[in-house]
């Protein structure tokens, strides 16, 4: 069954973990008819599992076509583009938006268990996909109704794709220094600049984030003043925008998926949400994919998991099956678990998601007064999801790259040519911790969040959800809580002295509470089977010393450890690379 | 033209299946169901003659627990028009579903029963036949085509049956060859492998599935006699497939065939 890209993980998640009637009853539908909604969404999954599987048999041995520049024009190798021809015809394209604009308003849990399921198949072909829901998404919550008209039933119909451009020679992990910059001129918005690394540069629709020409100088390295420019590469009276992709990259992995640099010069464009505002905007567009880059990363890392274990049963040496190996069987092993808490923290992220909308969605209209008790929840859910989103993006990816690396390790020497299944899963997953923000990146983001009192939200929801656990599984219960409060608490002051010597433990500290959540949602799939209730056991075992460990060394240090690693590194911060 | 089809819903061929240590049944818990794939196939042929062949009624019929209207669902997700379930908890032989099969054709009076040729959980291959022969219709069983599931035809969704003047012609799987026979309507048809590949259905096909009539009858209301006369004793698994063996030469194979295996 685990071989299903429909996976039976999420078969469980989205049949036990989600208040589905709870959901509707905020949509303003029939709480009654969540059983028939999960049957809609269980078929919808079906499909794609079937989809998804034909396109991993088509794609695989085509896997080092590059998507290339062709007289100007992007052109993918063929296997993307019959890929994606089958996912239109399938309907399988924006599934998250509304039916008003041609999608199938589902959940963005189910969502998430698509694009996890397409990047197992095609990791290249879920870039674009992935791009253009994102894109769609952010249209539809910020354009007006005028300009989603103009561009969702096109993007949805899969007639064009979208684009999301941010990335400048020198604007990467830093998006205050986004150089590219809009002009109004008579009401009409213009836009000039130079962007690169560009994922399907060549589509129709590009979401452009660039700095107000009118307070350029003011706002020159924050992100105020940016705003979210929608840049079509034809305008509505069919000209071509003054646009063009300058350059398509050739990469070590995600071949099919082309990474262009793009060129806008005096291109028109449409503002979304409000002029100056649009770093919010991308920030949510941001989040989704963010969460999407999750999905693609434990899409990669099952997929190559499915091959090592296929291989493990089947390669003799030493008279027998390499599995047999303790040590062979315990990177399948390490493997297999860690997939499951990677899961199970995305998931139990994405359900939230969902609950987060429907509320904010139920509140924008419902009367003010009331509704104290949702606006409480929507506070809380705020708190948790920001702080979860990058916490999932950086686990669910650095885990994808330990798994596809080991996968390749299992395979022995043939893992390592360049025809092996799993040496190109490795190849696409590294990416995964570099785009959408850096693994460092999202550890700093994730650090600030819980500087802002998410942690202790996070905590107290984590503390009582431990309380309902307790009658089942005691010991386990009674460790968490331990952990919680023990060791990532009592670690908490030492970080507190010195902001850099936070940013420093940032990936530890978050590898210790995504641990913590992620024991948690492996206890509530417990009772589903032996094997799952061995793989709560030894995750919780397994990271209860990393916890220990980690608090152990915050505990054990300050700041000064920074300029010891000058020393090691034998750097002189007086003299700067830079100047010489 | 009115097309019924036949619709059972069984265990994922996909699936472990396991035999209770009692030997009543299988170990049901967790088991995933789907449409029998030849009904999946038939269910393809009749979308096919109605996109193709200039129109049609596509009817679904199940038989069983309620819970079978997520086959019908599927079946109507990838396009027939409507569907039937007749609710029968109870075990059933198929004699009993022929019966029952012969109830619904009188009152919907279809032109063709298209039926998978047999129902991978206990693989009878027996309605179908018994159904004709209670209708006193014509059959024509394992339907299949000359073309392969390679070929541009299959590529462009042509049915493999033929429907013209009243009749259906039929290309048979048999022995060493095919056959092609012709039956005059109305008729029933069974299909086997190798007729089509059938489609998924598609996001805005499960969406309009959702709104399609799902008519449901007790089997009681039928007024027909369906206890089985057919009675299982017991289920055993397989015997557990020995490892192999390597030999080094063909001469040593034949030899070991001839003598251990006896089976030249
Ligand atoms: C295949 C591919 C597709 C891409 N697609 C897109 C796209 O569609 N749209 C788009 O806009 N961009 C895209 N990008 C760009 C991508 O988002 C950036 O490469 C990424 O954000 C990192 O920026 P950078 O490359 O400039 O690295 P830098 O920002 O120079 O980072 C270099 C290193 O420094 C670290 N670092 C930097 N700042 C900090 C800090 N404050 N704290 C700790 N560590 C830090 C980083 O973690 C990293 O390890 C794509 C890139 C690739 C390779
Ligand atoms: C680029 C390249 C260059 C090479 N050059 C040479 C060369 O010049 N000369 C030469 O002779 N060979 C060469 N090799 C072959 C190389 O030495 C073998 O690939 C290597 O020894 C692993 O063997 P294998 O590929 O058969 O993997 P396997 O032996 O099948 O191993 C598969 C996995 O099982 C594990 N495993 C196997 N047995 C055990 C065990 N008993 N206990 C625990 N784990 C076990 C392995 O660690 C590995 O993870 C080269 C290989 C490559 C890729």
């Amino acid at each position: 069954m685990s071989e299903a890209f429909f996976h039976e993980d999420m078969r469980w998640f989205m049949q036990n973990r989600v208040d589905w009637p709870g959901l509707l009853r905020l949509q303003g539908r029939a709480p009654e008819s969540a059983a028939e909604e999960k049957g809609t969404y269980v078929a919808i999954l079906e499909t794609a599992d079937q989809v998804c599987r034909s396109l991993a048999e088509q794609s695989r041995q085509h896997w080092h076509e590059e998507a290339e520049l062709v007289d100007g024009e992007v052109k993918v190798p063929p296997h993307i583009a019959q890929g994606y021809e089958q996912l239109r015809q399938a309907g399988l394209l924006c599934l998250p938006i509304s039916p008003t604009y041609g999608g199938y308003g589902l959940p963005f849990l189910i969502n998430t268990f698509y694009l996890e399921m397409l990047a197992r198949a095609n990791s290249s072909l879920m870039t674009i996909v992935g791009l253009q829901t994102g894109v769609a998404g952010d249209i539809e919550r910020y354009g007006s109704e005028e300009i989603k008209q103009r561009y969702l039933p096109k993007l949805t119909s899969g007639e064009w794709q979208g684009s999301m451009d941010l990335t400048e020679p020198n604007a990467g992990s830093d998006l205050g220094s986004i150089v590219t910059r809009v002009t109004e001129e008579q009401g009409r918005f213009f836009v000039d600049g130079e962007k690169i690394f560009i994922t399907n540069g060549g589509s129709q629709v590009h979401l452009v984030l660039a700095r107000d020409a009118a307070t350029f100088q003011k706002t020159r390295g924050t992100t105020t003043g940016l705003s979210l420019v929608l840049v079509p590469a034809f305008l509505p009276d069919g000209t071509r925008n003054r646009m063009r992709v300058t350059k398509v990259e050739r990469k070590m992995g995600l071949h099919g998926s082309p990474t262009c640099a793009v060129e806008f010069d005096h291109a028109e464009g449409f503002i979304l949400g409000r002029p100056g505002q649009g770093f919010r905007a991308m920030l949510d567009l941001m989040n989704s994919a963010r969460l999407g880059v999750a999905a693609q990363a434990l899409g990669v890392g099952e997929a190559a998991f499915q091959e090592a274990l296929a291989y493990a049963k089947q390669r003799i040496q030493f008279d027998a099956p390499i599995i047999q190996q303790p040590l062979v069987k315990s990177m399948l092993t390490q493997m297999s678990i860690n997939l499951q808490a990677a899961r199970a923290l995305l998931y139990r992220t994405a359900a939230l998601v969902d609950r987060l909308e429907a509320i904010r969605n139920f509140l924008a209209q419902a009367p003010s007064e009331s509704q104290e008790e949702l606006r409480q929840e929507l506070g809380l859910l705020r708190q948790i999801v920001q702080l979860l989103t990058p916490l999932c993006k950086y686990y669910a990816t650095e885990i994808s790259n330990d798994v596809t690396r080991k996968a390749v390790q299992v395979h022995g020497g043939i893992g390592y040519m360049a025809s092996s299944p799993v040496a190109q899963f490795h190849c696409d997953s590294i990416i995964t911790t570099i785009y959408e923000g850096t693994s460092e990146i999202q550890a700093s983001f994730a650090l600030k969040e819980m500087s802002r009192g998410s942690l202790f939200t996070l905590f107290d929801q984590i503390v009582s959800e431990v309380q309902t656990l307790r009658g089942a599984y005691p010991e386990e219960s009674q460790r968490i809580e331990e952990l919680v409060e023990k060791w990532i608490r009592g670690s908490l002051p030492s970080l507190l002295a010195d902001p850099r010597y936070a940013l420093l433990n940032a990936k530890r500290l978050a590898e210790m509470v995504i641990d913590v959540v992620a024991a948690v949602e492996l206890l509530h799939q417990a009772n589903r089977s032996e094997g799952k209730r061995l793989a709560a056991r030894s995750f919780l075992d397994r990271r209860s010393l990393a916890i220990e460990m980690g608090a152990r060394r915050i505990q054990s240090g300050d700041v000064r450890r920074l300029s010891r690693y000058d020393k090691i590194l034998g750097i002189d911060l007086d003299t700067p690379a830079a100047a010489t | 033209m009115k097309i019924l089809v036949t619709v059972k819903r069984v265990p994922d061929p996909n699936a472990t299946i396991r035999v209770k240590p009692d030997g009543t049944g299988i170990v049901t818990d967790n088991l995933k169901y789907v449409v029998n794939p030849f009904d999946e196939i038939a269910i393809e042929e009749a979308l096919r003659i109605k996109e193709k062949g200039g129109g049609a009624e596509v009817v679904l019929v199940s038989i069983g627990a309620k819970v079978a209207q997520e086959q019908l669902r599927t079946g109507l997700a990838m396009g027939a028009d409507r569907a039937i379930l007749v609710v029968a908890e109870q075990d059933l032989d198929p004699l009993g579903v022929a019966r029952i099969l012969q109830k619904i054709v009188e009152q919907e009076k279809p032109d063709l029963v298209l039926m998978g040729k047999q129902a991978i959980d206990d693989d009878a291959n027996q309605t179908g036949q018994m159904l004709a022969a209670l209708l006193q219709w014509p059959q024509a069983t394992f339907a299949s085509k000359k073309e392969s599931l390679e070929s541009e035809a299959e590529k462009n969704g042509l049915p493999g049956i033929q429907m013209a003047n009243g009749k259906a012609q039929v290309v048979r799987e048999v022995d060493g060859g095919l056959e092609t026979i012709e039956v005059p309507l109305p008729a029933v048809v069974t299909v086997d492998l190798r007729l089509n590949i059938p489609r998924y259905a598609s996001l805005p096909g499960i969406m309009k599935a959702r709104k399609k009539e799902l008519k449901e009858i007790p089997v009681a209301e039928l007024g027909i006699d369906v206890t089985p006369k057919l009675r299982v004793l017991r289920l055993e698994p397989p015997p557990k497939r020995k490892a192999g063996r390597k030999v080094s030469s063909v001469q040593e194979l034949v030899h070991l065939l001839h003598t251990e295996a006896k089976v030249i």
